[in-house]
């Protein structure tokens, strides 16, 4: 499993977080925050494709993986705060959402609210269910000997 | 900070503009209107903006004159184009008239490789009449070109060299006028 870079943006992180959550998900907790301002689209939603590419062991050539589904959108909204949203799979909605909320992420004065009522509920959620991921990976772990070692 | 503004409201605005590009382009020397232009960032015509976003994207690079930084985010962030210096640009954007010469060429095998110059001028009416002939014109028009000094003179060189060249197309308010490679211009 690789570690994510520690020099991640706060910007970087958040839109990770929404990026990682279900549209239904973001419309439950934003039943909590403040009402997002009203917004015109910069660029609609839109499905595309996307190469991802892999590193044999994190180092080697870069080689072709294949191709995902990614949606993106970006918006304005009243204040003329700019917000982009990008994420997996093909949910138009999700990533309205994304955008509005990376939009008002980045005013300082808004930031505590939506932070609170959003970005630490998924944040939380993510990392336990990351947690419960690698608790079962290691029920299963091989650890593998040398012959060289099990002679000696 | 950025410039960021709404692109085309629909992807059949942007396929009328095509329309109405291959129109302007097809009978030389008429004005065609866009019916449904993107509305343009600050400093460009709406009938320039629409031919650049409709025009370019990733596969080719624009150039924009020098201070129109807000028009250069727009085109960027809506079409993805690479910017390039005037000189090695698919696609030109000029208030004034450059040199044609100045600008790409193509090559005898690959003549659309040669740029396309957009013209954003004050108006698509005044200046002198001349007369036009060649492909898209049956025997010949007659209309008020705003060309300037010296520009019939480098058509005519660029027409020596044939394939290669340079295709113009005149922008104002949300019309367009377009003068092809292969016409012929003549002052009267």
């Amino acid at each position: 499993m690789f570690d994510a870079p520690s020099s991640l943006s706060p910007r970087q992180i958040w839109l990770g977080l929404l990026a990682r959550a279900s549209r239904e998900r973001l419309m439950q907790l934003l039943d909590s925050a403040p009402p997002l301002p009203g917004f015109e689209r910069l660029r609609e939603p839109e499905c595309g494709m996307a190469m991802i590419r892999g590193r044999m062991g994190g180092n080697g050539a870069p080689f072709n993986l294949g191709e995902m589904t990614i949606t993106r959108c970006s918006i304005r909204d009243e204040a003329g705060r700019v917000g982009h949203g990008y994420a997996a799979g093909h949910d138009l909605e999700q990533v309205e959402l994304v955008a509005r909320l990376d939009a008002v992420l980045q005013d300082e004065v808004l930031f505590g609210a939506y932070d609170q009522a959003v970005l630490q509920p998924l944040a939380q959620a993510q990392a336990a269910r990351r947690l419960e991921t690698e608790a079962r990976a290691k029920a299963t772990e091989v650890k593998f000997f040398t012959l060289a070692t099990m002679r000696s | 900070m950025k410039y960021f503004a709404p692109g085309f409201a629909s992807p059949t605005d942007a396929q009328g503009c095509f329309r109405g590009i291959l129109q302007a382009l097809s009978t030389p020397g008429v004005v065609v209107p866009f019916t449904r232009p993107v509305g343009p960032p600050p400093g460009l015509s709406a009938a320039a903006a629409s031919v650049l976003l409709t025009l370019t994207d990733s596969s080719v690079s624009a150039s924009l004159p020098e201070g129109d930084d807000a028009a250069r985010d727009w085109l960027v962030f809506h079409a993805g184009v690479r910017l390039a210096a005037p000189d090695a640009a698919d696609f030109v954007l000029a208030r004034d008239h450059l040199d044609l010469r100045q600008l790409r060429q193509g090559t005898d095998d690959a003549p659309e490789d040669g740029a396309t110059l957009v013209l954003d001028v004050a108006s698509l009416e005044a200046g002198r009449l001349y007369r036009l002939t060649g492909p898209g014109i049956e025997t010949e028009r007659r209309v008020m070109l705003p060309l300037a000094d010296g520009f019939v003179t480098a058509w005519r060189q660029q027409a020596q060299t044939a394939p290669r060249g340079v295709d113009v197309i005149f922008c104002h308010e949300a019309r367009i006028l377009g003068l092809p490679r292969s016409l012929k211009i003549e002052e009267i």
